[in-house]
């Protein structure tokens, strides 16, 4: 695009590795400095570690594609974009996506794709707007990345100035109609340059284990997800799931020949359970935990919690309870952000923190993740918008949010 | 979500304005042959269950931030829309829950935040603020603890640990930028006694000199038989000139305007 070059890597494993619960598929994007001119700063003068811009950008490739691996497709997939070339107005992230999906599609991988991306702007004057450059993006109320193959929206990323959810859901279309250019374009790629498709079937279900498990257990989990309490149901699940391993190994006895191993039954026993609450759901049934579909948990909410704090809140949604801080800075606090388009101050920083012990685990503790630097992004879009400008409030600020507690199910 | 909407509060607790409360809400959608289901707040594993969730947050006014994931085709626009709306109303809910404990961002800023100001001085005076070599600066940000930054507009930034070191500072730069007025008392210093006269430290800065002949209505021999290093003297300036030399006097000063003159001192000390 324009002088951006990102050259896109895939890789995928021909053999799959046994016993893997998920896809392995890994997505590194990376931006080289030479892309824009520049040694890098340092002793090292190499690039480092991830920088959050690249981690963020790496989710934004990996959301979209993961959904469209075929089902049972459980092989290795890397994929890394580099950075190579970049005019700094434009983000390369959706150069990115676009070269992502091209690889895929041409590689021969099973890969239900191809998938085109576009960045949306919006105001008031021009209203919606194709793949703004940064500059653009300064007079823009609205920064949203669409992703999504020829039929399906499959991912938006957005951050506004409090636009109606009519105007949100217009730019997604928007930017889904855009994209097709791409989409078709790497179908043209694909009908010249694709290379043979991989000859892979998809395992097939193991249907007898199947009608056993919903013979002897379908009523048994729904009785079960009827228990509210979350430490009740739990117990009352695992132990449904040790009488399945059990019963069904056992009573089959065929577990030597390998037929219904242990973690096929726990297997087959997840996706009962799977499908168990997504009926129930869709009968509009009372959900996991007692409620209607519409209802939010109960709010417990406090603020000035810690004296020596500058500001501070507690805000508990069920069993899900953050902690979160502000600190306010002077301006010489600000964060000194380097990217591909030049150094800017950064004077909000909204920190997320994820810790083992919030989902009672005890887990390693390092630096923080790529969940919690894409949590962290999302919350901070959220409350951009609402700052005040550096003229009103001179100050900079610093917000941190604890996670002590989080419900999984 | 819950960070959005703790963010929000403990901004709204630390004094920033912000332009409104902002809230954030978790959303899932499952949908099969039988028609779908959009779940408000969904739970940590129910976007595993289902096929699409997305999370909004946003002001009373409107959406801040969206993000959505899509695992299947045929979510159409009016079941978007339908999601959308659900999602909309869960936030006004909420909103108002955060509202009832705290509406609008305190007025001011925690007692133990760093205090910060802007004040405006003229530009011409920016190097005497910062000194010969910088000792200037210096000397006000070891004294007060705050630091300082200078923009070439006569723009004057103070950053201090809190209200009090940001005021003491602000002080010390106005005092330095002051300029002298013709006419008008200052109490002074003596630093220095020539054989002409004597020089008198009126503002941070700012020395002026007492002609020999301006010290008392007599005539004076010798400058020291009045004055020396150290005394405290009430001076008047007679003239600044175009070297920005300033002239004081003592003896041109009334008894009206030395009680005028006390009185305002005692008022400044009370």
């Amino acid at each position: 695009m324009d002088e951006t070059v990102v050259l896109c890597t895939v890789v995928a494993k021909k053999d799959v590795n046994p016993g893997q619960p998920f896809v392995p598929l890994s997505v590194h994007y990376q931006e080289k400095t030479y892309a824009v001119g520049k040694i890098p700063g340092g002793f090292f003068k190499r690039e480092g570690r991830p920088t959050e811009k690249e981690t963020l950008t790496s989710r934004l490739i990996d959301r979209p594609i993961r959904p469209l691996f075929p089902k049972g497709f459980m092989n290795e997939v890397q994929v890394i974009c580099t950075v190579l070339s970049t005019d700094r107005n434009h983000d390369p992230d959706i150069a990115a996506m676009l070269g992502t999906s091209a690889a895929l599609s041409i590689s021969g991988v099973p890969f239900n794709g191809p998938i085109g991306a576009a960045r949306v702007g919006f105001n008031a004057e021009q209203g919606y707007f194709l793949n703004p450059t940064v500059e653009e993006l300064t007079t823009s109320e609205l920064d949203m990345v669409v992703a999504g193959t020829e039929n399906a929206v499959l991912m938006v990323e957005s951050e506004a100035q409090e636009l109606l959810e009519d105007e949100m859901l217009g730019a997604v279309l928007f930017g889904h109609q855009e994209m097709q250019v791409a989409v078709n374009a790497i179908k043209e790629l694909v009908a010249e340059a694709g290379k043979p498709r991989w000859e892979w079937q998809a395992p097939a279900e193991n249907v007898a284990l199947k009608t056993a498990m919903a013979d002897a257990f379908e009523a048994k989990v729904g009785e079960a997800y009827r228990i509210t309490d979350k430490m009740a149901r739990q117990d009352a699940l695992a132990a449904l799931k040790d009488e399945a391993v059990e019963q069904v190994v056992a009573a089959e006895g065929q577990e030597a020949e390998g037929k219904f191993s242990k973690d096929d039954v726990k297997g087959a026993f997840a996706a009962l359970e799977k499908r168990v609450v997504r009926s129930r759901v869709v009968k509009g049934e009372p959900r996991i935990d007692g409620r209607d579909n519409v209802t939010v948990r109960p709010l417990a909410i406090e603020v000035g919690v810690l004296p020596k704090t500058h500001g501070s809140a507690i805000f508990t949604r069920g069993e899900t309870q953050a902690i979160a801080v502000a600190t306010l800075g002077t301006l010489r606090d600000s964060q000194l952000i380097e990217s591909l388009e030049g150094e800017r101050k950064d004077r909000f920083m909204l920190h997320y923190n994820f810790p083992p012990y919030s989902v009672g685990e005890a887990g390693f503790m390092g630096g923080p993740k790529r969940r919690e630097i894409g949590h962290g992004r999302l919350a901070r879009r959220g409350i951009q918008a609402m700052l005040p400008s550096e003229d009103v409030f001179p100050y900079t600020i610093r917000v941190v949010s604890e996670i002590t507690e989080f419900k999984r199910l | 979500m819950a960070s959005v909407c703790g963010s929000s509060l403990a901004l709204m607790d630390a004094g920033v304005p912000l332009k409104a409360p902002v809230a954030g809400i978790a959303m899932g959608l499952v949908k099969d042959e039988d028609g779908y289901a959009v779940l408000t707040d969904i739970l940590g594993d129910e976007d595993h269950l289902g096929d699409m969730d997305f999370k909004v947050a946003g002001s009373e006014e409107g959406v801040t931030a969206l993000q959505m994931d899509i695992k299947i085709e045929g979510i159409n626009e009016e079941i978007m829309e339908t999601a959308l709306q659900q999602a909309h109303d869960a936030r006004i809910g909420i909103l108002a829950q955060m509202n009832a404990v705290i509406s609008q961002s305190r007025t001011d800023v925690s007692e133990n935040a760093p205090s910060m100001a802007t004040i405006k001085i003229d530009p011409d005076k920016i190097r005497d603020v910062i000194g010969k070599g910088g000792a200037t600066i210096r000397k006000i940000c070891e004294d007060t603890g705050a630091s300082i930054d200078l923009d070439d507009d006569g723009t004057v930034r103070i950053y201090a640990e809190d209200k009090a070191a940001a005021k003491k500072a602000i002080d010390t730069v106005l005092a330095i930028t002051a300029e002298a007025e013709i006419g008008k008392l200052y109490k002074g210093k003596v630093v220095r006694i020539a054989d002409f006269g004597a020089f008198v430290n009126i503002m941070p800065g700012t020395d002026g000199m007492v002609h020999i002949s301006q010290i008392v209505q007599e005539r004076v021999n010798n400058v020291r038989d009045f004055l020396n290093e150290g005394d405290d003297v009430i001076v008047k300036v007679l003239d600044i000139d175009n070297r920005n030399r300033v002239k004081l006097s003592i003896k041109e000063i009334t008894e009206e305007e030395k009680a005028a003159f006390a009185a305002a001192e005692e008022d400044v000390a009370s």
